[in-house]
């Protein structure tokens, strides 16, 4: 293994991440490692000055008693969080390189081997998202000073260092895992393989973000084992028990862990680095579809029907192909998928009005989420072809309204699917059900609205290695509209609980909660529908540059 | 004779770069005409310019016209396009990719289904037209790419470098038909570096160098002009654009 080339390597695919931007490649101070060291530093200064600052002078009062087997777990916690991080975006990004790139990428034809790449891809992965970590050593170090946990602390962040880099490891074993998935149905062809292969690619990434689910983690520990010394044989909490450990004093059991940890971390590494060897395909091979039906050609459909044009819903049919055609895709579908299914253990209380809360909030999340993802991503998704578009005779009006209806009915059939899973599975009366499916058909449309708003205009065509189709602040701003859009919708329902439960004798009735809810919905979807439609005109304006 | 399109006074900045420097240009309806240059003369940015996918710094572009910055679906339901190094749809089949072009540009069903069948048997291509075009070779999604420039019948062709990586009998193919597609009125402005199709197959030929249009007009024409009646059009090439004397740099070069 030659050090030079995991350096090289990580340099490029941490460049190539920074600097392909939307305009082409960009060149600015915090695209070198020079800017990266800057804002680190500077995340971890503020972060820790903040906490610090908190500590000594808001919390002055507490009772150290109570804070210290806080801090103390906090602490401990540190490499567990991190590492759950990571992992979360090794599924997003890791896996969303697009065949084309890669099948050419420099990589595949150099003479690196699989060791100097796992480490330089894991390495690049780090540095990409060192501002989590720097972030997190910030606060925990605003929480040790005071306290006069330093050594703990330098333990802790040793062990988040390393856990940060066992994450690139952990992504680089799900990358090789998900290519084996791929290429193991590209042999077998048919449109069934594509398919299977999409589900079980989302069942693949589903396990591992439950094998790392901070969330999950955590009621693990409260319930199972509310001494988290009792979970000594999960690997996971090896580094937090080296930490708890230290902190009692207990230098041979701290030791054995750390050593634990270290070993974990060099075995996953060498598993990551096997995984690659075995599975790795740079150029895999394409799927063959079926020739079974061979010779069609497809006439009008039921859209056009509904109005759409010929060449929209060709527009529709392509983008639906996509989603499940292209391996990068899986992961739009897969997100809110495995963020949801967490969540629904959480109803099943028994209370019927809780459960029916509940179910509102899974709804709510689920389902914006998804109509979020399958819009935000209908235009960056082009990626190179989007030249098609541009130079064919579909005008604005008719991209706007092929690539909000594309997302639209894949959104619908979730939208339809859930509340309607939940409710008889629960079995809710009609009111809850109907309730529930209302809601949820409101923040599909309008998350699908917002996402067509922000779609074009942080449209990222950029092939990477990891293609993202909307640039990160698109994203959040994304995530964040349709979060606050929800909130305004259920408001009414809100107050409506609040209200009864002020037990006041002016009446509100349900029909004017749920009457207010569709009525904000629909001022939100005429504003959002103009914004998005404004705002596929203004990519058409400033493509031609 | 009804012009094509016309050019006038086209100029295009990027930055501090000039890729496209006052050029004026019109090419008669029914003719093939050829754009050859060295690299980064401007060759793809007039194409890109004429469809609308670039917006000139200044001058005008009339094709049939009609303004591709103004009125760009109207151009582009006329104009057939093959860019350089073009990226297709990989997860499309080459059928399903065609029925897409076809529907973009509103052909009915049963016409799309006959060209489509054309061209794939032309190209020899029937048999793989069920699969995806991820794993199509250079050639073969070069050969899709010029059939979707050409069902929809357009009255003007755009193709930039068309015959890149095209083995020599569909190249003869795309040659004869551009020849066809003229008699029959069909415009052709394409790129090449490959001097010799262009000799081939143009009517008129245009050297291009830093933006502007260096000379005009039929391979004989411009061997007169270089006074070199005798001479290849490459060596017209490489003494136009002043980059005669090659011997040295490869001198250099295999040191
Ligand atoms: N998007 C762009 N941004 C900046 N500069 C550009 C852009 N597109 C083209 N150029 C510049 O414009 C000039 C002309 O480029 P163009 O692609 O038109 O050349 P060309 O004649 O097609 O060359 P080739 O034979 O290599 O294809 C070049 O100097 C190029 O760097
Ligand atoms: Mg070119």
């Amino acid at each position: 293994m030659r050090l030079q080339n995991v350096r090289i390597i990580s340099t490029i695919l941490l460049f190539a991440q920074l600097r392909l931007t939307r305009q082409g490649p960009r060149q600015s101070w915090y695209r070198t490692y020079r800017g990266l060291t800057v804002i680190n530093a500077a995340v971890f200064m503020a972060t820790f000055a903040l906490v610090y600052v908190i500590m000594t002078q808001v919390v002055t009062g507490v009772d150290l008693g109570v804070i210290l087997p806080i801090a103390v777990q906090l602490l401990s916690m540190i490499p567990l969080v991190i590492i759950a991080i990571v992992v979360i975006y090794g599924i997003l990004f890791v896996i969303g390189e697009s065949a084309q790139y890669t099948s050419s990428e420099m990589i595949n034809y150099m003479p690196i081997t699989s060791t100097e790449y796992v480490l330089g891809s894991s390495l690049s992965t780090v540095m990409m998202y060192l501002f989590i970590l720097t972030a997190a050593l910030g606060i925990s170090l605003g929480i040790a000073l005071p306290l006069g946990y330093l050594d703990v602390w330098a333990l802790s962040a040793v062990m988040a260092t390393f856990f940060m880099i066992v994450g690139g490891f952990i992504s680089e074993i799900i990358r090789a895992l998900v290519n084996r998935v791929s290429s193991s149905f590209s042999k077998r062809g048919g449109r069934s393989a594509i398919i299977s292969r999409a589900v079980l690619i989302v069942l693949v990434l589903a396990v591992f973000q439950l094998l790392f689910n901070v969330n999950l983690l955590y009621k693990v520990i409260q319930f199972l084992a509310p001494q988290m010394q009792a979970l000594w044989f999960v690997p996971v909490f090896w580094p937090s028990l080296s930490v708890m450990y230290s902190v009692a004093g207990m230098v041979n059991m701290a030791a054995i862990f750390t050593g634990l940890t270290l070993a974990l971390g060099f075995g996953l590494m060498g598993a990551a680095v096997l995984l690659r060897e075995r599975y790795w395909v740079p150029l895999p091979v394409t799927i063959k579809l079926g020739t079974s039906k061979a010779g069609t050609y497809q006439g009008t459909g039921m859209l056009s029907r509904l109005g759409f044009t010929q060449g929209e819903v060709a527009m529709i049919r392509k983008d639906t192909r996509s989603l499940f055609r292209r391996k990068e895709m899986v992961r739009f579908l897969a997100v809110p998928i495995i963020i949801m299914v967490p969540l629904l253990f959480t109803i099943g209380s028994g209370d019927a009005t809780g459960d029916f809360y509940a179910a509102v909030m899974i709804c709510l999340m689920g389902e914006g989420m998804f109509g979020l993802f399958m819009s935000i991503i209908s235009l960056g998704q082009e990626g190179p072809a989007v030249w098609h578009i541009l130079s064919s005779p579909l005008d604005a009006e008719s991209l706007f309204r092929a690539k909000l209806m594309a997302p639209l009915l894949i959104s619908l059939v979730p939208a339809v699917l859930l509340p309607t899973v939940i409710s008889v599975v629960m079995g809710f009366n009609a009111l809850y059900a109907s309730s529930l499916m209302i809601v949820g058909l409101v923040v599909t449309i309008l998350a699908v609205l917002f996402g067509s708003y922000i779609s074009p205009k942080y449209a990222d065509f950029e092939e990477k290695p990891r293609n993202a189709y909307v640039r990160g602040t698109g994203m959040f701003i994304g995530l964040l509209g349709v979060v606050l859009i929800s909130a305004a919708c259920v408001s009414p329902i809100v107050f409506y609980i609040l209200w009864k439960s002020l037990a006041l004798s002016i009446g509100f009735s349900k029909f004017v909660a749920l009457g207010s809810t569709v009525a904000i919905a629909m001022v939100a979807a005429i504003l959002l529908y103009r914004l998005a439609k404004g705002s596929i005109k203004e990519l058409y304006k400033h493509a031609l540059e | 004779m009804p012009k094509a399109f016309e050019i006038t006074s086209l100029v295009k900045d990027f930055g501090n770069v000039k890729a496209i420097n006052d050029l004026t240009l019109s090419v008669d309806e029914g003719q093939v005409f050829g754009l050859l240059g060295p690299n980064g003369s401007g060759k793809s940015t007039l194409m890109k310019i004429m469809i609308g996918l670039v917006r000139p710094t200044s001058g005008s572009v009339q094709i049939f016209g009609k303004d591709p910055q103004s009125d760009p679906t109207g151009v582009r339901k006329m104009v057939g396009y093959v860019p350089e190094s073009p990226r297709l749809y990989d997860f499309l089949t080459a059928r399903e990719y065609l029925d897409f072009v076809g529907d973009l540009y509103g052909i009915p069903l049963e016409q799309k289904k006959e060209r489509i069948e054309h061209f794939l048997e032309a190209f020899e291509l029937k048999g793989r037209e069920d699969e995806m075009l991820g794993g199509f070779s250079q050639g073969m999604k070069q050969k899709v790419i010029i059939t979707g420039a050409l069902i929809h019948r357009p009255k003007l062709l755009i193709m930039d470098e068309p015959l890149n990586g095209l083995d020599p009998r569909s190249a003869k193919i795309v040659k004869d038909l551009l020849h066809k597609l003229a008699g029959e009125g069909v415009t052709t402005i394409f790129s090449t570096h490959v001097l010799e199709i262009a000799q081939a197959i143009c009517d008129r030929v245009a050297i291009m160098y830093k933006g502007a249009l260096l000379s005009e007009g039929n391979v004989n024409d411009l061997k007169k002009m270089a006074g070199m009646p005798g001479s290849s059009l490459e060596d017209v090439f490489l003494k136009l654009t002043g980059i005669d004397d090659v011997r040295a740099v490869v001198e250099e070069l295999a040191r």
